[in-house]
C-alpha cells in the first residue's frame, strides 16, 4: 500500500500541511517519530552503531544534564555574603555548569535543528524554532554572565528544556507507534517474495512483481499473497483475517482465496486474479487507514483551537518576553519566554483526539471490526436508537421447529425421506431440512435422479419405487394427494413455513420451519438494551413474523416495510435529533446503512470494497454491538479528559509562565508530565479487552488448535460432499 | 555524620530488595558480556546507579535546605524530615515483609521504556551499561524515597549526596555478585534475605525516627550523632 501521506514510523497520517519531500527520503510527522525511527532502526540487523549512537545521545545528555544540576543546586544554594573562597568555589561551579551544558547543546540540539530547518522549509509555523531560540537565549546570556562573572547562569534551563522536550516527543512517538500495532499486524501477514510458476520451471519473485494472471505456489504454512483462484490443490484455509471465521475453511481448484488469508495444511497452485496490492487485505488495510486519516468532529475543533493557538502563543510569549525585558531585564525575560513556549508546545492538545481513535480503531481491528469512517466511533456513543434488519441480521436461516406425521408413519422415516430429497436442492428451507436430519442422525434414503420444480419442491423415487413428493402444501393439491387427517393439524400461524413430503399419493407428514436467531442475537439485544439503547427491528417481511422474532428480542417490531419506508423510518427519527444506528446485511439495506449516522453492516465477508456503512462486523458476531457501544463511550470519555486536561492544563499554566512564577526547567518537566498523561490515557483504548464476547474467538493460535480445527471442518464438510 | 556506616548497612541489608527489582537488569547485563568484561560491566552499571542516587541525594539535600531556610524557627524541621523518611521506610518495611498490604497495582511501564532498556541492557558497549544504570537509579523505589527523605533531613547539599551515596555503595556488593555470578542466591535464599531485609528496613526506619526526636531535644540543633552510636561511644 502507498505511504503517500503516512509517517513513515507510527504509520499516522501526516499533518495536510506536510509539503512532500525528497521522493524517497522517509517523512515523519513530529521529531518524536524521528528521533523514535533512529531509535528502532536497531532492531533491524546491521545499523546497530548507528542508533545506539542515538540511544547513547539521550543517555549521555541526561547523565551531562544531571552533573549541570548538581553544580546548579550548589550555586542556588549560595550565601548573600560568601567568603572569598567560597567565592572561587562558586566561580568553579559556574565554569564546570557550561562544561556540562556544551555536550547537551551537541547532542541533542541537532536533531531539533534538523527538525525546525525543514518545518522552515516546508512554511510552517514553527514552535521548535522558538524553543530554540530560547534554548540559544538562555545559553548565550550565561554564557555571557560566566565570561563577565556578574549574574545569574541559567545552564540547567537549557539542558533541562533540551532533555524534556526530547523525552516527551519520543514518548509521543512511542505512543502512537503503539496505537497503529495492529495495522502493522496485518501488513506484515503478507510475505515479501513469492514462488512463481513459469513455464521454465519456478522462481522467487518479491510480491510486488506479481501481477494478475501470475500462477503461484502456496505452501502449508504460507500466506496467500494476493487474490486468486486455485487451480490444483486442496487446503484448509485460516480466513480470520478477512471474514474474522475461526474455522478454517477447505477450499479446492476453482475456489477463490483472499490475500493475507494463510494456508494451513495443504499445497496450493493460485492463479492470482489481482495484482500485488490491491487484494483484499490490502483493501481492508486502506479502508482502516482511510478511517484514521478521516477529521472527526473532535478533531476540527482541536483543530480549529490549534489555528489560533500557534500564533496566540507567539504572540505571548513575545508579549512576555518585552514586558518582563522592561520590568526586570533580560535574564528574566528570557526564561519567561521560554517557559511560555515550553508549558505550551502543543503536543498534548495536538494529541488529544487522534490518538484516543487510532487507539479504539486498532482495538475494534483486533476484533474483526473494521470502522471504516472515525465519526462513527465516537457518534455510537451517543446512540439511542438502534435498527435492526431482520433477515440476515438478526436471524440466519431456518430451522424445523416440529414434524407432523401421519398416523403410521414414524418420525424418523419422514425425516429421512424428506432429507433426502432436501439433498439435491439449495433452498434455505431444504438446507435446513438436511441440516435437521444430520442433527437427529437419521440417515437421507432414496433411489434414483431427483427432480426440482422451482417455486413448488422436489420430486424422486424411494427405495420401494414409490413417487416421492416434498414441497408446499398448495402443490400436493395441485398434485391431488391424499391429506388423511393433516390438512386440518396444520397449524395456521403465519410465522411458521410447512413442508409437506408425500409418497405414494399419501401425504406421510409435514416439516414445520422457523425462521432461526443468529445465535448471538438475543445477549446482544439485551446488552444493549441494559445500555439503554431502544431497539427496533426494521422488516420488509410479514408484521406477525416480524413482531414474532421481536417479542423474542425484546425488542419493537414494524413489518412489511419496503427499502423506502426504511429510509424514511430512519430520516424521521434523525429529524427528531436522534442518532440512528442502523444494522444490516451490507448489501441488500445499503440504502439504510447509508442514511443512518451509523451504518454496521454484517456479511462484508472478503469483499471490503463493496461494503456500505461505516463499520463492519467480519464475523457477523452481533455481541460485537454493545462491546462497540462501550468502546466507542470509552473513546468520547478518554477524548473529552484528553481535550480538558490539554485546555486546562495550558489555560492554568500559561498564564503563570507567563507571570513569570514558573520556571522553565520546571515547565519542561510539566511538558513532559502532561504528554505522558494523555499518551498513557488513551493507550488504555488499545488494551480495552474487558467487555469481550467470549465465545467464537477462538482463533488458530498454535498449530495444535489450527490441526484441530482443520480436522473438525473436514469431518462437518463430509456430508455434503 | 556518625550514622553513615548505618546507612551502608542498610544499602546492603536492602540490597536484596534491590536484588528483587532491579536484579533483572544486573542479569542481563551479565548475560550481554563474558568473561572478566562481566565484572566491568556489573561495576559500570553500579557506577551509573550510583551516579543517579549522588545527583538524587544532592537534589533532596538542596531541598532540605530550602525548606529549612524557608521555616527557620516556626518548626523544627530536621525532625520532620526525619520523621517523615522513619515512617516511610518503616511502611516500606512492613510492605516488604507482607505484613501491610498495597493499595493499588501500579501499572506497567509502558511507552517504550521496556524497549529502551531492553536495547541498552543487551548492547555491549559500556556507554550503554552506564546509561542504563543511570536511568535504574530513576526507576521508581519505595527504599530509595525513604533514603530521599533521610538524604532532605540533612538540608546540607553534601551530606544529602553522601547519604545517597553511601546507601547506594551499601546495595553494591550483592548487586555486582549476582549480575556477575548468575544466581549466586537460591530463591529461597533471596526470600529468606528478602523478609530479612524488610525488617532491616522497619528498624531503619525506627533509628531515624528516634533521631528525629533527639532533633527536638536539642532545640532545633543538630545532635551530636544517632542515640544508638552515641550510646555506643559512651
Amino acid at each position: 500500500m502507498s505511504h503517500a501521506a503516512h509517517c513513515d514510523y507510527c504509520g499516522l497520517p501526516l499533518a495536510s500541511s506536510h509539503k512532500v519531500a525528497a521522493d524517497d527520503a522517509p517523512r515523519y510527522c513530529c521529531f518524536g517519530c524521528r528521533f523514535a525511527a533512529e531509535v528502532n532502526a536497531q532492531g533491524e540487523g546491521d545499523g546497530t552503531s548507528r542508533v545506539q549512537s542515538t540511544m547513547t545521545r539521550l543517555g549521555l545528555a541526561l547523565f551531562f544534564s544531571m552533573n549541570v544540576m548538581v553544580f546548579t543546586f550548589f550555586l542556588w544554594s549560595q550565601a548573600e555574603n560568601a567568603s572569598a573562597s567560597a567565592a572561587i568555589l562558586y566561580d568553579v561551579a559556574r565554569y564546570a555548569c557550561l562544561l556540562f551544558t556544551l555536550p547537551v547543546l551537541l547532542l541533542l540540539g541537532g536533531p531539533l535543528v534538523e527538525d525546525a530547518c525543514a518545518e522552515l522549509r516546508s512554511g510552517r509555523a514553527s514552535l521548535n524554532l522558538l524553543l530554540l531560540s530560547g534554548v540559544a537565549a538562555s545559553f548565550a546570556y550565561s554564557l555571557w554572565a560566566v565570561f563577565a562573572a556578574a549574574g545569574h547562569v541559567y545552564f540547567e534551563v537549557a539542558c533541562m528544556v533540551l532533555v524534556a522536550v526530547t523525552l516527551g516527543r519520543w514518548l509521543e512517538a512511542s505512543g502512537k507507534l503503539r496505537t497503529t500495532a495492529e495495522l502493522r499486524r496485518l501488513e506484515k501477514l503478507l510475505p515479501d517474495v513469492v514462488r512463481r510458476v513459469t513455464a521454465s520451471g519456478e522462481e522467487v519473485v518479491p510480491l510486488d512483481a506479481v501481477t494478475s494472471g501470475d500462477v503461484l505456489r502456496i505452501l502449508p504454512g504460507e500466506a496467500v499473497p494476493v487474490d486468486g483462484q486455485i487451480v490444483r490443490g486442496t487446503a484448509a484455509i485460516d480466513e480470520a483475517t478477512v471474514t474474522g471465521e475461526s474455522l478454517p475453511v477447505v477450499k479446492e481448484c476453482g475456489h477463490k482465496v483472499f490475500s493475507g488469508t494463510m494456508n494451513l495444511d495443504g499445497e496450493l497452485t493460485v492463479e492470482a486474479t489481482a495484482s500485488a496490492g490491491s487484494g483484499t487485505l490490502e483493501r481492508l488495510i486502506a479502508a482502516v487507514m482511510q478511517a484514521v486519516s478521516g477529521r472527526t468532529r473532535f478533531q476540527r475543533l482541536a483543530e480549529t483551537i490549534a489555528a489560533w493557538f500557534l500564533p496566540a502563543i507567539l504572540l505571548i510569549s513575545v508579549v512576555t518576553f518585552a514586558y518582563h525585558y522592561t520590568a526586570s531585564g533580560l535574564s528574566a525575560a528570557i526564561l519567561n519566554g521560554l517557559a511560555v513556549i515550553v508549558i505550551s508546545c502543543p503536543c498534548a492538545l495536538g494529541l488529544a483526539t487522534p490518538l484516543a481513535l487510532w487507539a479504539a480503531v486498532g482495538t475494534a481491528t483486533r476484533r474483526h471490526v473494521l470502522i471504516r469512517d472515525a465519526d462513527a466511533l465516537t457518534q455510537l456513543a451517543a446512540a439511542r436508537t438502534f435498527g435492526f434488519d431482520k433477515t440476515g441480521t438478526l436471524t440466519s436461516g431456518c430451522e424445523v421447529a416440529e414434524v407432523l406425521t401421519a398416523p403410521d408413519v414414524t418420525s424418523e422415516e419422514l425425516v429421512s425421506l424428506a432429507a433426502a430429497l432436501a439433498q439435491g436442492s439449495n433452498h434455505p428451507l431444504s438446507q435446513a431440512i438436511v441440516n435437521y436430519a444430520r442433527q437427529h442422525q437419521v440417515s437421507a434414503s432414496v433411489s434414483g435422479e431427483l427432480r426440482s420444480h422451482a417455486g413448488r419442491g422436489m420430486e424422486g423415487r424411494s427405495l420401494t419405487d414409490e413417487l416421492v413428493l416434498l414441497g408446499s402444501a398448495r402443490w400436493m393439491d395441485e398434485r391431488q394427494v391424499h391429506w388423511g387427517d393433516l390438512r386440518e393439524r396444520l397449524p395456521q400461524s403465519s410465522d411458521i413455513t410447512t413442508v409437506v413430503c408425500a409418497a405414494g399419493g399419501k401425504v406421510l407428514g409435514a416439516l414445520l420451519l422457523r425462521e432461526s436467531l443468529r445465535e448471538s442475537a438475543v445477549s446482544a439485544l439485551q446488552a444493549l438494551q441494559q445500555l439503554g439503547a431502544r431497539t427496533e427491528i426494521l422488516s420488509g417481511d410479514h408484521p406477525a413474523r416480524a413482531q414474532m422474532i421481536a417479542t423474542l428480542l425484546g425488542a419493537r417490531a414494524t413489518g412489511a416495510m419496503l427499502p423506502e419506508d426504511k429510509l424514511r423510518w430512519i430520516r424521521d427519527a434523525r429529524a427528531g435529533g436522534e442518532t440512528v444506528v442502523m444494522t444490516g446485511d451490507g448489501l441488500n439495506d445499503a440504502p439504510a446503512l447509508a442514511a443512518a449516522s451509523v451504518g454496521i453492516a454484517l456479511g462484508c465477508g472478503a469483499d471490503v470494497a463493496r461494503w456500505s456503512g461505516s463499520i463492519c462486523l467480519l464475523n457477523d458476531d452481533l455481541e460485537l454491538l454493545p462491546w462497540m457501544v462501550e468502546l466507542s463511550r470509552s473513546t468520547v470519555r478518554t477524548i473529552r479528559w484528553n481535550l480538558l486536561w490539554a485546555f486546562g492544563y495550558n489555560a492554568i499554566c500559561i498564564p503563570l509562565a507567563a507571570a513569570g512564577w514558573l520556571h522553565p526547567a520546571v515547565a519542561a518537566a510539566a511538558m513532559v508530565v502532561s504528554s505522558l498523561l494523555v499518551v498513557s490515557n488513551s493507550l488504555r483504548l488499545a488494551s480495552e479487552e474487558e467487555h469481550l464476547p467470549q465465545d467464537g474467538l477462538k482463533l488458530a493460535t498454535s498449530n495444535e488448535t489450527a490441526t484441530t480445527l482443520v480436522r473438525e471442518s473436514r469431518e462437518l464438510m463430509e456430508p455434503v460432499a | 555524620m556518625i550514622e553513615w556506616p548505618l546507612l551502608a548497612i542498610s544499602g546492603l541489608v536492602g540490597s536484596s530488595h534491590c536484588l528483587g527489582m532491579c536484579g533483572p537488569f544486573a542479569l542481563a547485563i551479565g548475560a550481554a558480556s563474558r568473561g572478566r568484561a562481566v565484572v566491568v560491566h556489573q561495576v559500570v552499571y553500579t557506577l551509573g546507579r550510583l551516579f543517579t542516587y549522588a545527583v538524587l541525594g544532592v537534589a533532596a539535600g538542596f531541598a532540605g535546605q530550602r525548606i529549612v531556610t524557608a521555616f527557620p524557627r516556626l518548626m523544627n524541621v530536621p525532625a520532620i524530615l526525619a520523621f517523615i523518611a522513619g515512617a516511610y521506610l518503616i511502611y516500606q518495611g512492613l510492605l516488604a515483609a507482607g505484613v501491610l498490604k498495597k493499595w493499588g497495582v501500579a501499572r506497567g511501564a509502558g511507552c517504550g521504556a521496556a524497549s529502551v532498556f531492553r536495547s541498552l541492557l543487551s548492547s555491549g558497549a559500556l556507554s550503554s551499561v552506564f546509561i542504563a544504570g543511570i536511568l535504574t537509579g530513576l526507576l521508581p523505589c519505595g527504599l530509595l524515597y525513604g533514603m530521599l527523605a533521610l538524604a532532605a533531613s540533612t538540608g546540607d547539599l553534601v551530606h544529602g549526596g553522601a547519604t545517597m551515596l553511601i546507601f547506594g555503595l551499601g546495595t553494591a556488593p550483592l548487586m555486582i555478585a549476582a549480575g556477575s555470578a548468575g544466581s549466586l542466591l537460591s530463591l529461597g535464599a533471596r526470600q529468606k534475605l528478602f523478609v530479612a531485609a524488610a525488617w532491616c528496613l522497619v528498624l531503619t526506619g525506627g533509628i531515624t525516627m528516634v533521631r528525629g526526636a533527639s532533633y527536638l531535644d536539642f532545640g532545633g540543633e543538630p545532635p551530636p550523632g544517632c542515640p544508638f552510636c552515641v550510646s555506643e561511644e559512651k
